[in-house]
């Protein structure tokens, strides 16, 4: 009941907070606080000169206002942003200016609105955070940051306030502005996704600064688009599953008569960690300041799966994430131009997704990784059966599991009986016991390390 | 916090905290050291576990300043106390900020246990405005200057706005709307001002009342027809200590009152006379002693407390002198309320009071028509209850007994309140219903009962004295001591009344805390240490604080730098021994270094060779040269026969010898 409570009294504590950061510099924040205490302090106007403090800043804080009233900037915005981008890893996208009668936008500042859900109560009670975020008991019984911490998860990430500065034409790492036509400009934004998934960008906010630069007159302006955030990715070494050829034939089999190890390219894409630096393209790179790859066509006929084990319990959430990283890493690693690979998991039901061969990309496999969401609900029996069904149709499978529990263990030791080539990583902090030789852990910690050992 | 503040802002703002607050040899040395640190090339290295180390000193400062703020004074001096010093307390993180190789801005951990724990080591802040912030709400506590001050900060937050306002107005709107804003605050600080006035004057009476009410000469709310438990506190308010630890007065009055309204009671004449002092010091306690009549015996207390700069001084029946009270001005009522207007915060004072019977008494200030008026209401009812007692048939000093006899026979003493009838007052209730009650009722009662009967009577508040404190050497008063009780004007004096069932004092004492020996221990030490204050006259004893303080810091600087010496002493040392562990020729390098020149840490052999040179022979520095070839590949070449090159080099360090 008590929980309750305390989270209806969260979303308003909260969203006055936002109100505040959006209203007032920290310049203006610093002199709030000032006021603030200078009032407690000088609750005895007589007899010290802190109600000096406070009536000033009351005044200057009056003129402040006046000025924040009537902004309304008529402007046309469009965003540009990436088809894709990686959770941890900055990016940088664009945002179109229009002013509707010419005016300059010089010195205004704008920043992204992330659309912001909010847990439900169940949520709140039964979802996952790190267990740092408080160090006491209050802060651990409250909750607060709990609440606080959910809330930017949700969110995906932290927009940060750029100033508009029209006089500067040269390109800076954090923002740059280039005029187009008289007054419109490009503002540079850059965001880190926080989780991967999907991020809403639903509004874009304007704001102008007093003369006294303590708060700021806001104005939003409506501007919906979404972001896919594909999980993190490891560094993972290559691996021989069946039906992978010794030696890697560039552009597959439709190439392999006539231009033998030769290095054509078939698409070219954004870097993203774990990518080979031998792929990258180096012209692309220097055209558009950003590193650029090649990708290639192997082909090969033969059937791998890519087991990733959803059904974890919601406190293990930090280790079902590691999980999701390291399937996607090797999804990117393994060939699929000459043979096949099926994703299978457990969501709300069992999926298989299968690619190579013209049937899907890379890219599609991993926009259904960034989407996917443990299944804590589920037995692992819906997994096993699933995969057991398909078995007979693999050459070799890989196996990410969050725990090896006696079905676990029960489903390695028939996929390996089956005769099928079983690659089982375990992401855990914990010792397994009689652990299979040919099972690997992965200390979510350390799983770059790790991997590099394999 | 990713702004700074601008250049001298700070040095200018210490220097206002220090005209305001009067610190000056404190302010200029830390202002100078704050803006000279672009002019002064060197750098410290600290590293964070120093820097935590540091800022948890600063914390234990800033507490250890609160509690001797609160040992030495009461809480809101300890407040003024430690924001006077916030600018002294917070300079070290400064002081880092400016002068530390590594932390242009402070690291979070530092100043967070939360994300020192979390271990969140890329956040960190620029503390210089927050601390320009705090050295300028320090400058205000003080109201030296107010005009000077207002002025000031107006241009320090002109200053301020000129490096952090925003691009999109140009400068003119903020230096037009300065002034304006400048005014408007000095318009709203004037009539914040009134209004405290008006308040203090007016609505705010009754606000004030509420929290002040034991101050407060001229009234006292009682808790008289209210509902509930009543508990008070065991903290010690007043230490009574007598000549040969003799017994002090049973009741020590810090107030008297004549006429009740509702639960009320309060003072009809609130004029205040001042009392005479040659050294502000000794007081004589007006009274008008008529010459029949003598005192029997006079008798000295010392009475300890601690008080606010304005207090209602408590002091035994029959005073006529209180000595040793350092105030600017001592004032009384016609009902014997004594006030101390301002006086340190802990004082100890004698009082010298006459006792002219074995009850003692008081004759000064005569009884006026108001000491036996009562109203018709009370009239009625309670001429009923005397005639029933006997009172109007009695002499006075029968009326006494009986009355106490009345009361001792039928009425019980509660500290848990009741309402019988609440259409009756709550005295009358209490002595025709309920017949329980505390301390107030019962005064109240016997003051009304005394007036029905024909005798003067005054109500008077203030300390039961009945314990003695073996770790005090002394008579305390505490909090739950508090009392009631009523003064009749008998043969010419004023003497106690007291009708309160001595039960009382056992009632109050079985709620007494499990943590009170603990606390009368922590009471008397600070007591103790107050006294020693208060007695060492020859020097100012903020100064010991200020030089220890002073002391401790440089000490634990200096010991934190001589730790970090060693360390990196021992590391070198450290890897100096793994580097020439496997070098068997080290004393003749040694040798070698003593004759020529000190081969410095990072040195090469073959650099050390080379600045060599110049102080050996050309055939000593060939020779040299080959020892050292065949050394590196003794130490590097994995191929090389070690014992052979071992050998080799033996007899080449023998050659040269």
């Amino acid at each position: 009941m008590l929980l309750r409570i305390l989270l209806i009294m969260f979303r308003p504590l909260y969203s006055g907070g936002v109100w505040f950061r959006s209203h007032f510099s920290n310049f203006g924040t610093t002199i709030f606080y000032c006021a603030f205490f200078s009032a407690i302090i000088g609750l005895d106007a007589k007899s010290n000169s802190s109600s000096l403090i406070f009536s000033l800043a009351c005044s200057i804080f009056l003129f402040c206002f006046l000025f924040c009233l009537f902004f309304r900037p008529k402007t046309s915005i469009k965003r540009e942003l990436p088809d894709f981008v990686t959770a941890g890893e900055k990016f940088f996208y664009t945002i179109e200016l229009s002013p509707h009668k010419n005016k300059s936008l010089h010195g205004l500042l704008i920043c992204d609105q992330l659309k912001q859900p909010f847990p439900s109560f169940t949520e709140f009670k039964h979802g996952y955070a790190p267990d740092n975020l408080s160090s006491n008991f209050f802060d651990r019984s409250v909750g607060y940051y709990k609440w606080a911490w959910m809330l930017r998860y949700l969110r995906g990430g932290d927009s940060i306030r750029t100033e508009i500065d029209t006089s500067t034409t040269s390109t800076t790492s954090t923002t740059s502005t280039t005029s187009t036509q008289a007054n419109n400009c490009s503002i540079k934004l850059s965001l880190t996704p926080v989780r991967r998934g999907m991020i809403y960008l639903s509004d874009i906010k304007l704001f102008r600064p007093d003369p006294f630069g303590l708060c700021f007159a806001t104005s939003t302006i409506r501007c919906n688009d979404s972001l896919l955030v594909l999980p993190k990715r490891y560094d993972v070494p290559h691996i021989s599953l069946p039906g992978s050829s010794p030696i890697h034939q560039p552009g597959g089999i439709p190439f392999s008569s006539s231009i033998g190890e030769s290095d054509e390219f078939s698409s070219l894409r954004e870097y993203r960690p774990g990518d080979s630096f031998r792929g990258i393209h180096w012209k692309s790179w220097a055209k558009t300041g950003k590193p650029i790859v090649k990708e290639t066509h192997p082909e090969f006929f033969i059937r791998n799966a890519l087991i990733l084990d959803t059904i974890v319990a919601p406190d293990k959430h930090e280790i079902f994430e590691e999980a999701v990283s390291v399937a996607t890493s090797f999804l990117c690693k393994i060939d699929t131009q000459e043979s096949l690979l099926d994703l299978i998991f457990v969501g709300d039901k069992p999926y298989n997704f299968s690619m190579g061969r013209g049937l899907g990309t890379t890219s599609s496999m991993m926009k259904i990784l960034a989407c996917a969401k443990m299944a804590s609900d589920k037995n692992f029996d819906t997994l096993a059966s699933i995969v057991l069904k398909n078995s007979a149709l693999f050459s070799g499978c890989i196996l990410v599991l969050c725990d090896f529990d006696e079905q676990r263990r029960a489903l390695h030791i028939r996929l390996t009986q089956a005769n099928i080539k079983v690659m089982t990583l375990v992401i855990t902090t914990e010792e397994i016991e009689n652990k299979p030789i040919d099972v690997i852990t992965l200390n979510p910690d350390k799983i770059q390390e790790e991997l590099n050992q394999l | 916090m990713n702004f700074s503040a601008p250049k001298l802002l700070i040095g200018f703002g210490l220097a206002l905290w220090g005209w305001q607050q009067q610190v000056l040899w404190a302010a200029i040395p830390m202002a100078i050291l704050s803006e000279c640190a672009p002019l002064i090339k060197t750098r410290i290295d600290i590293s964070r576990k120093e820097l935590n180390i540091l800022f948890d000193m600063c914390a234990i400062f800033f507490a250890g300043l609160l509690v001797y703020g609160l040992v030495s004074s009461s809480g809101s001096r300890a407040i003024f106390l430690l924001v006077l010093w916030l600018p002294a307390v917070l300079f070290p993180m400064l002081l880092v900020q400016r002068y530390s190789s590594t932390w242009k801005k402070i690291p979070l951990t530092a100043i967070s246990l939360k994300a020192r724990k979390a271990k969140q080591t890329k956040k960190s802040i620029d503390i210089s405005f927050l601390y320009l912030a705090a050295v300028i709400i320090s400058a205000s506590s003080s109201n030296t200057t107010p005009l000077f001050f207002y002025l000031s900060i107006c241009g320090l937050f002109l200053t301020a706005a000129l490096k952090l306002r925003g691009k999109f107005y140009s400068i003119w709107p903020l230096l037009i709307c300065l002034p304006l804003a400048g005014a408007g605050g000095f318009i709203i600080n004037t009539g914040i001002i009134r209004s405290q006035l008006y308040m203090e004057e007016n609505i705010g009476q009754w606000f004030l009342d509420w929290f002040n009410a034991k101050d407060d000469p001229f009234r006292r709310d009682t808790r008289i027809g209210s509902i509930g438990s009543l508990k008070n506190s065991g903290k010690i308010i007043y230490r009574i200590k007598t000549e040969n630890n003799e017994r002090p007065p049973k009741l020590i009055r810090d107030g008297s009152f004549d006429s009740l309204i509702g639960n009320t009671w309060s003072a009809s004449d609130t004029t205040f006379y001042p009392l005479n002092s040659n050294n502000l010091l000794d007081w004589e306690v007006n009274s008008y002693i008529k010459a029949e009549i003598k005192p029997t015996t006079t008798t000295h207390a010392v009475i300890s407390g601690y008080f606010d700069n304005n207090a209602v001084i408590a002091t035994p029946i029959g005073t006529t002198k209180i000595k040793n009270l350092p105030a600017e001005k001592m004032e009384q009522t016609k009902l014997g309320t004594i006030k101390a207007s301002n006086i340190p915060g802990m004082i100890s004072y004698e009082t010298v009071y006459s006792t002219f019977s074995s009850i003692g008494g008081e004759v000064n200030f005569p009884p006026k028509e108001r000491d036996l008026h009562i109203s018709n209401f009370y009239q009625q009812k309670l001429s009923k209850l005397s005639e029933k007692i006997q009172l109007q048939q009695n002499s006075p000093s029968e009326t006494l007994f009986a009355l106490k006899k009345f009361f001792y026979d039928n009425y019980s003493y509660s500290l848990n309140l009741s309402v019988e009838d609440s259409d009756l007052p709550p005295i009358v209730d209490f002595l025709f219903n309920t017949k329980s009650g505390h301390c107030e009722y019962f005064a109240s009662a016997t003051v009304l009962l005394l007036r029905n009967s024909g005798i003067p009577a005054r109500y008077a508040t203030g300390f039961s004295i009945q314990e003695y404190s073996d770790i005090e050497n002394a008579w305390v008063a505490r909090e739950y001591h508090a009392h009631a009780w009523a003064l009749a004007y008998i043969d010419g004096k004023w003497i106690n009344v007291d009708n309160t069932p001595p039960v009382w004092l056992e009632m109050d004492k079985a709620e007494d805390s499990i943590f009170l020996s603990a606390y009368n221990l922590l009471s008397w030490a600070r007591f103790a240490y107050n006294k020693w204050r208060m007695e060492s006259k020859e020097v100012i004893p903020d100064s010991y604080i200020y030089i220890t303080a002073l002391i401790l810091t440089i000490f634990f600087i200096w010991r934190l730098r001589k730790r970090r010496q060693q360390q990196t002493h021992t590391a070198v040392k450290n890897k100096t021994a793994s580097v020439n562990a496997d070098n068997p020729w080290l004393t003749f390098f040694t040798d070698i270094e003593s004759k020529s020149i000190v081969r410095r840490e990072h040195d090469t052999m073959f650099d050390w060779l080379i600045r060599c040179k110049p102080l050996l022979t050309d055939d000593e520095n060939d020779k040299l040269k080959a020892i050292v070839c065949a050394y590196y590949a003794y130490r590097f070449d994995p191929e090389i026969d070690k014992n052979k090159i071992k050998s080799e080099i033996e007899l080449m360090i023998k050659s040269y010898m």
